[in-house]
């Protein structure tokens, strides 16, 4: 194995193939930084340009891309509280308000050296356990993923400050929402009122960069309109060495939850993240002040995020299913090229395997050295006055969406999502937690109507399944868990 | 100084949920039985039954609270102007895209007290024009112009 990987290191240093990943790491970071250009757009928008390209060099500014697009996600998720991709979801819950708090270095450098590490440390797995890890990821049917999916939203209770109710009432909405258009199992419309636009649902991306990033523009321009607000200052500190070891863990958790969630068929960044950011913050001997800024709560995240995308390789490599949208384009690519992915992709062509493996190293170190050098031209972003960011921010939310479907209604989405989050924020309901369910709804529901059509209707049969029924009692102590303290808290208090 | 009590926002914003709940799952009860499974009703049900309850209790919290918390209306003025553009751009930016965005930055700023005439020029040109070369040119989208709508 460690020969195949030196000829893929042979060939993936070759001029033309080193000048190719940095091509795409460049392009990867800034179209996932541009909200409404997910992973998957960037890598569909480079493939008509390798199909004149040797099978490796096509393959690396394939890899490089969707590498640095899933970290390019995180740096519009910090500088303006606005997700450039899905698995940059949970990176917004601390990277904004550590940013705005007058940090975004720091910020920036939480998301950025975690995702390297993690993205390293994926890949090493990716080379050595792709196949036990394929049988895992293989051992998850509906009801599993219907329990990974509760799993998700169980961070609801952590999100609550406005108290369970509202958290409730906010999750409801994201639940909702996601029930919105045809039914998939019995073709029904639900909830369309007949309107032809609602058919196909409502868009992910614009209800997310509506939810998030509109409310924040409003805020922005609610203190303008304050008299005697003093300009916020930004330091351009660094995290010192204490801050870089307390972020380790956060770095190892985020890398083993992001492997495993990536390896699995449709799960994907956005669940991955977001089932990290929970974790640290269960993790954590200080939950209360994750929301506030916290590096770790940016590092878990970022690194599950960047260590899907070596999780997502792996079933595509070696079974021939795309663990992702991106990873089902570069599955494309490897037809194209003439190539069968699947264990006869090993066998027939290592030097092409090998050589995207070594490709995702090189990837990342290439995006931890243009992240680092890019640093001080992202934060500047923060420094501009708001009268400038804030009509910006509301123009940037409606391209974005728009870009996404060349659809006007996706625009409406984004203004009636933006109007929806702000009141939600005025009135102290957890928007982040309607964002969760958004994303998370159509995994819970889907899989949990597959669960009971295969049991024949026998709820009882989830007990069947002793992965499902370890996440569903993990579910039960993350609600449970802060309920509980609070409690105590309130005795203690008393 | 008019203010908004957080209380009786909440609980009228929740009084509003009950009753928008109510008429969501009296409509899933058009909905067609499932084939072997739960249905396409069962799900919304759950949820919508949740959202109902959580909103019935904050109702009922609303009311025993003692606390007043107020929300300052001078603060929402700004933000209701930027929100009544936000429409007139929207319903601009189906004719004609990149007008409608140079203007909309222009007035936005304009309004939010940006009187330095390069920005206000340059980001109002500058902004549509990356756009045009970054989404139009590179990614051959199209947007909506005014040359669109008589055959340009």
């Amino acid at each position: 194995m460690l020969e195949a990987l030196a000829v893929g290191f042979a060939g993936a240093l070759q001029i033309h193939n080193v000048l190719f990943l940095i091509v795409g790491v460049v392009l990867g970071i800034i179209g996932g930084a541009m909200p409404g250009i997910a992973a998957s757009t960037v890598i569909a928008l480079l493939l008509p340009l390798t199909f004149g390209m040797p099978a490796d060099t096509s393959l690396i500014l394939l890899a490089a891309s969707y590498v640095a697009a899933e970290y390019g996600g995180s740096i519009s998720a910090i500088v303006i509280n606005t997700p450039g991709t899905p698995g940059a979801i949970a990176t917004t819950f601390d990277g904004y308000p550590l940013a705005r708090s007058g940090y975004p270095v720091k910020a920036m450098c939480a998301s950025l050296v975690p995702g390297t590490i993690a993205g390293i440390l994926a890949t090493i797995v990716l080379i050595v356990a792709a196949g036990p890890m394929v049988n895992i990821a293989l051992k998850f049917g509906a009801a599993e993923y219907f329990a990974l999916g509760l799993f998700g939203l169980t961070i609801i209770s952590s999100l609550s400050t406005g108290g369970i109710a509202k958290a409730a009432i906010a999750t409801g909405l994201g639940l909702f929402v996601a029930t919105i258009g045809t039914d998939t199992v019995v073709g029904f419309p639900r909830f369309t009122f007949g309107v032809g636009a609602l058919l196909n649902g409502i868009e992910l991306v614009p209800a997310l960069i509506g939810l998030l990033a509109l409310p924040e523009a409003f805020s922005m321009i609610e203190e303008l309109g304050m008299p005697g607000l003093a300009p916020q200052k930004f330091s351009r500190e660094f995290p010192t060495w204490s801050e870089w070891k307390s972020l380790i863990p956060a770095t190892i958790r985020g890398w083993l939850v992001g492997t495993l969630i990536g390896a699995m068929p449709g799960a994907g960044a956005a669940i991955a993240s977001i089932v990290a950011y929970n974790e640290e913050k269960r993790a954590s001997k200080h939950p209360e002040k994750f929301g506030t800024g916290v590096m770790e709560g940016i590092a878990a995240p970022d690194a599950a995020n960047c260590a899907t995308v070596a999780g997502a390789l792996i079933p595509t490599l070696t079974l021939g299913i795309p663990g992702s949208s991106s990873t089902a384009i570069m599955l494309g690519a490897l037809t194209l090229h003439g190539l069968d992915p699947g264990p006869d992709l090993f066998r027939n062509n290592p030097t092409v395997v090998y050589s995207l493996f070594a490709s995702q190293f090189l990837a990342d170190i290439a995006m931890l050295a243009l992240g680092l050098l890019g640093l001080t031209w992202w934060i500047n972003i923060v420094r501009i006055p708001k009268g400038v960011t804030a009509p910006c921010i509301i123009a940037i939310c409606f391209v974005g969406a728009y870009s996404v479907s060349g659809n006007i209604w996706d625009i409406v989405t984004v203004f009636v999502a933006g109007v929806i989050g702000y009141a939600m924020r005025k009135l102290e309901f957890p928007v982040a937690a309607t964002v969760l369910a958004l994303v998370l709804g159509d995994l819970v529901e889907g899989n949990f109507r597959r669960m009971l059509l295969l049991s024949h209707g026998d709820l009882l049969e989830f007990f069947q399944h002793p992965i499902a029924v370890a996440l569903f009692a993990l579910s039960l102590i993350s609600l449970g868990l802060p309920t509980w303290r609070r409690f105590h808290a309130k005795r203690k208090a008393a | 100084m008019p203010q908004i009590s957080e209380r009786r926002a909440t609980a009228a914003l929740a009084i509003a949920v009950v009753l928008l709940s109510i008429y969501l799952l009296w409509l899933t009860t058009g909905f067609p039985p499932g084939r072997g499974e739960p249905g396409p009703a069962v799900w919304p049900r759950i949820v919508l039954v949740m959202v109902l309850l959580a909103s019935a209790y904050l109702v009922t919290m609303a009311r025993r609270r003692a606390d007043e918390k107020k929300i300052d209306a001078r603060r929402l003025r700004l933000p209701g102007v930027i929100l009544t553009l936000a429409i007139l751009y929207i319903v601009a930016l189906q004719y004609a895209f990149f007008v409608s965005t140079a203007l909309f930055l222009f007035a936005c700023m304009m309004i939010l007290r940006v009187w330095s005439w390069p920005i206000l020029f340059g980001v109002s040109i500058g902004f549509p024009l990356v756009v045009y070369l970054v989404f139009v040119r590179v990614l051959h989208l199209t947007f909506p112009t005014l040359l669109g709508m008589f055959g340009g």
